[in-house]
């Protein structure tokens, strides 16, 4: 045989390999899609899966069986060690859980960087909300090991035809509190305002120091450190606001709404009266509030009789890049327990798409972690929410130093402390004083009452 | 037929992937030709080899560079040509009729359609009549536009006979496989309502069982309920448990719930048999009927022998927990060995189960016939609403897409998950079923189309609703006339016949004065 009849098999041969290969090489994708996928699924309860997200994961994997893994009542208090023989035993491959339990298994590094998966599958993460993104790395690694479809912030709604009305400019992007009580300062001093109109009215605000509270968010200001249980409100930051709240109480700036709830076996409920007597501004009679993207939602969905617009703020004074109340919903994680990471990988993918996008902004209305929910929701007006990122972080679930028992004499003695200035008995800076010796007194006290009958503590708070 | 040059998708058919863009057929033919040329001339199969193999690398790289991108353009252009019903880019807004409003719709159908069609909106019409006359319905129709509505079987033939639907049989025909998924007793009973013709679907449906206690059975020795009883059986096999007793308490024949009594019982399996109160064509009363007397007969005798369970008392706007309920009900607490009930009484077993910790073992028999004559006919299926299409649709095929995915297996999967005790019309997997062992016997039992049509007729009727509610009331109130033998059924029921023709009279003076 010549040497070239040969070689011709064998070039046959490689060219049967080639097209074999080729076949085989197209196959394998929808060979590994036709294995049957078993997803075992961490979540709070089955509730919340199922009436959030089975619609989702049905119409999208059809073929897969999700088997609900519910954590247990107690673990919200789980130690590390806890948590990680949970996940040894359970063997869950994606996880479904709030930020508490999300900050703590990140911090302990039991989940799956999706920053990794993200770049390998050519998941977009620009298109996310940076607000999100940033929020969600907040954690001790400073990673991205979640991604939640959605989110809630505040921002600062108006009423037009008030502000018309006392012809008062409309409030802008980018004002700070400051800037807000002040706007508010020229209504309640005008006196074609109604003697049921207000201002500003923020929902919940009963007393000097709720308002101060909602302002320490914004500020990012504690006054009492949860972890260490040390107080902080003899600050120059807490004196700041103090001083704002003082004074827009003194000239009649904002006027609290005490709203009476039910007392119940010493828990106060709060039924449907009460909370439709928080709504003045929905009912045309605030000229601002603060509240959240939930509002826009009502107040597009039932006409409120009056014309309405919405800013971004009030923002950070000397930071106007970060503004209001910011949280994700539920957030889908990979431990690194999971034994099906890349079909996990692909549920997330799936959940953070434009198709389950355009679906979820009708099904709830909630917003979308993606930029373009104002485009598939065909309505910019939502757009005012994507504009600042979070003025509070990710809430860190460490074992809180805090008695419960310190917070309401705390408040009332606050409370008094404000009373004194508004009669000109003491200035801001001597109450101050006051309220850090004598607040470090009660927490002295509600700590030895908690450690002689063992009590509860403050559990995550900011 | 000679194919087209450019029908790229029926040679995709054929294809599997990773050929480099050639089909088996193409394949198969390039390999005989080399074969053949390999005997024809021998000492050319080494260039032709090669070549070859230059067609294959060639195509395995064009697949996925030139030759790729046209046949994604010919495909695109055949998608074009085939645009789906609900488009994946442009705005499909469908406008519904649902009487329970958006929220309700959305939850049970508009969520899980639209993460399928994430383009589709729905509109809700919201001055759709509630509870209307079939005159509402027909005026409502005539003037307004929907593509998908809920309106009561009742009224489906009149609505289809003046126009208002569309025919789904000619949609059916076209997707055949839906026809044969859905129950058939529930297609043909909607069916019939058409004269012939479908003009409507429901995803689920109800009807009635006489649920058993296995193990008080097996106590007594007595053998469980097997296939259709007659109410007269029923009755008998009840007595057989007088004087049984568990834990020191009473165990009864049988039972009607946590809220009972001699008349409420009556009139509930009066009702489920579709036996009339009232003549159609003059203001005579039917409730003196032998079908009714031998009722009332046969319970209060089961009251006098003491082997027919009472409910609890409640008390009228008085609100209860399931709990209290569940406890009120002799069958929940093991102590009554048969129960005439709904289908969906399920969820209270299964309420009962947590709550109380019952856990006897139960099964389901069908409901008991009035007698032997009716027993081979079949049992009342309840269905009170179907979804249709009215013709005035603007967008019908649209609304059979939708219309088809409340009929998928997939979304009766999921009423299943989210209503476990509802019957759904396309029956989903065994697995998936709540208690689906013990509700297999709803889908084995027979129904009776006629029957419920004529029931479900009735029960739109005001005169039917107001005389079944005097007998009722009058029941109750001489309940214990009956039991202490002061009172015949006999002379009861010709007083209470007496009572209803007045009241028919009334009823037809009230429409005559508000007739224009």
């Amino acid at each position: 045989m010549k040497p070239t009849r040969r070689i011709a098999p064998l070039l046959l041969l490689l060219a049967a390999l080639l097209l074999a290969s080729a076949a085989l090489n197209g196959c394998q994708k929808a060979a590994e899609s036709n294995e049957p996928v078993t997803l075992r699924i961490g979540t709070p309860n089955l509730f919340t899966f199922e009436y959030g997200y089975r619609d989702y994961f049905d119409a999208a994997f059809p073929g897969w069986t999700l088997e609900l893994l519910e954590y247990p009542d107690d673990s919200g208090s789980y130690s590390d060690a806890e948590w990680a023989q949970w996940l040894e035993t359970q063997k869950p491959d994606l996880m479904l859980m709030s930020v508490f339990e999300y900050r703590k298994l990140a911090d302990a590094g039991r989940l799956r960087d999706l920053e990794t998966y993200a770049g390998q599958n050519g998941m977009e993460l620009g298109r996310f909300n940076p607000a999100v993104l940033e929020y969600l790395r907040g954690n001790a690694q400073g990673k991205l090991f979640a991604l939640s479809p959605t989110f809630s912030t505040t921002a600062l709604y108006y009423n037009q035809d008030l502000f018309d009305r006392l012809d008062i400019p409309y409030p802008t992007d980018d004002m700070t509190w400051k800037d807000t009580l002040e706007l508010a300062g020229r209504f309640m001093r005008d006196n074609r305002l109604e003697q049921d109109e207000f201002g500003l009215h923020v929902k919940w605000i009963g007393t000097p120091f709720d308002l101060m509270k909602e302002i320490s968010y914004t500020e990012g200001l504690e006054y009492v450190n949860s972890r260490s249980g040390e107080l902080t409100i003899d600050t120059e930051g807490w004196r700041g606001v103090f001083r704002m709240v003082v004074d827009a109480y003194a000239e009649g700036t904002f006027r609290p709404q005490n709203v009476e709830g039910e007392t119940i076996d010493g828990t106060v409920y709060y039924g449907p009266e009460a909370v439709a007597q928080t709504e003045l501004f929905a009912k045309g009679m605030a000229a601002m509030t603060v509240d959240g993207d939930d509002l826009m939602r009502k107040l597009k969905t039932s006409d409120p009789g009056f014309r309405w617009g919405v800013v971004a703020g009030p923002v950070r004074a000397g930071d106007a890049t970060r503004a209001g109340w910011f949280g994700t919903g539920l957030v889908f994680a990979i431990p690194s327990a999971s034994s099906h990471p890349g079909e996990a990988w692909e549920a997330i993918d799936y959940l953070h798409s434009e198709r389950m996008g355009k679906a979820s902004v009708v099904i709830n209305g909630e917003l979308l972690s993606l930029t373009d929910d104002p485009v598939w929701r065909g309505d910019e007006d939502y757009r005012v929410f994507y504009r600042k990122l979070p003025a509070n972080s990710l809430p860190s679930e460490v074992e809180a130093d805090v008695p419960t028992s310190f917070y309401e004499p705390f408040d009332e003695l606050v409370d008094r402390g404000v009373r004194k200035v508004l009669r000109g008995e003491a200035t801001v800076e001597a109450m101050l004083a006051g309220l850090q010796r004598e607040g470090e007194g009660l927490m002295r006290k509600a700590r030895l009452e908690a450690s002689d009958s063992g009590g509860a503590t403050h559990q995550g708070a900011q | 037929m000679k194919r087209r040059e450019h029908d790229w998708e029926s040679r995709l058919d054929e294809l599997p992937l990773g050929t480099g863009g050639f089909s088996m057929g193409t394949i198969q033919r390039v390999k005989e030709r080399i074969a053949v040329e390999e005997r024809r001339q021998g000492k050319r199969w080494i260039p032709l080899a090669a070549a070859a193999l230059i067609a294959v690398a060639l195509a395995t790289v064009l697949l996925r560079t030139e030759l790729g991108d046209r046949l994604s353009a010919s495909l695109r252009k055949d998608e074009k040509e085939n645009k789906p019903v609900i488009s994946e880019t442009e705005t499909t807004a469908l406008r519904i009729g649902y009487p329970s409003g958006g929220d309700a719709f959305m939850q049970k159908y508009g969520a899980p359609f639209t993460i399928r069609h994430p383009m589709v909106r729905f509109q809700y019409a919201e001055d759709i009549p509630q509870a209307g006359s079939l005159t509402d319905y027909k005026t409502w129709l005539a003037e307004n536009n929907v593509d998908l509505i809920q309106i009561p079987l009742g009224y489906v033939g009149e609505l289809a006979s003046e126009g208002l639907l569309a025919d789904l049989d000619t949609l059916l025909l076209r997707d055949g496989a839906l026809e044969t998924s859905l129950f058939a007793p529930v297609r043909e009973t909607i069916r019939e309502a058409g004269a012939g013709k479908l003009y409507g679907l429901t995803d689920t449906f109800s009807t009635y069982g006489l649920y058993y206690n296995r193990e008080l059975f097996a106590e007594r020795g007595i053998p469980v309920p097997e296939g259709t009883l007659t109410w007269a059986e029923t009755t008998a096999l009840a007595a057989k448990f007088v004087g049984m007793e568990k834990n020191g308490e009473p165990v009864y024949g049988l039972g009607f719930g946590y809220r009972s009594g001699l008349a409420r019982n009556v009139t509930m399996v009066g009702r489920s048999l579709g036996l009339g109160t009232n003549a159609p064509d003059a203001p005579r009363s039917l409730l003196g009927s032998e079908a009714w007397t031998g009722l009332w007969t046969s319970f209060l005798q089961a009251y006098r022998d003491g082997w027919i369970a009472e409910g609890g008392t409640l008390e009228n706007g008085q609100s209860y927990a399931m709990k209290e309920l569940y406890k009120l009900d002799p069958f929940l607490n093991g102590r009554a060995a048969m129960t005439f009930q709904s289908s969906d009484y399920g969820s209270s077993l299964a309420g009962a189960r947590e709550q109380l910790g019952f856990d006897d073992e139960w099964g389901i028999a069908p409901a008991p016939a009035l007698d032997d004559l009716t027993r081979s006919g079949g049992q009342l299926l309840e269905i009170p609403y179907v979804l249709a299409i009215p013709s005035r649709s603007s967008k019908p095929d649209a609304a059979w897409e939708l219309l088809k995915y409340i009929l998928s297996p997939e979304q009766s999967e999921r009423n299943a998950r989210t209503s476990p005790y509802a019957l759904p019309t396309v029956r989903p997997e065994a697995s998936v079923l709540a208690g689906s062992d013990v509700q297999t016997g709803f889908y084995e039992a027979r129904y009776d189309a006629d029957l419920t049509l004529a029931s479900l007729e009735r029960a739109s009727l005001p005169d039917y609703q107001a005389l079944l509610n005097l007998a009722y009331q009058d029941g109750e109130r001489r309940k214990h006339e009956l039991l202490d033998g002061s009172l015949t059924v006999e002379r009861f029921l010709q007083e209470l016949d007496k009572q209803a023709e007045e009241t028919l009279r009334q009823l037809d003076a009230a429409k005559e004065e508000t007739s224009p």
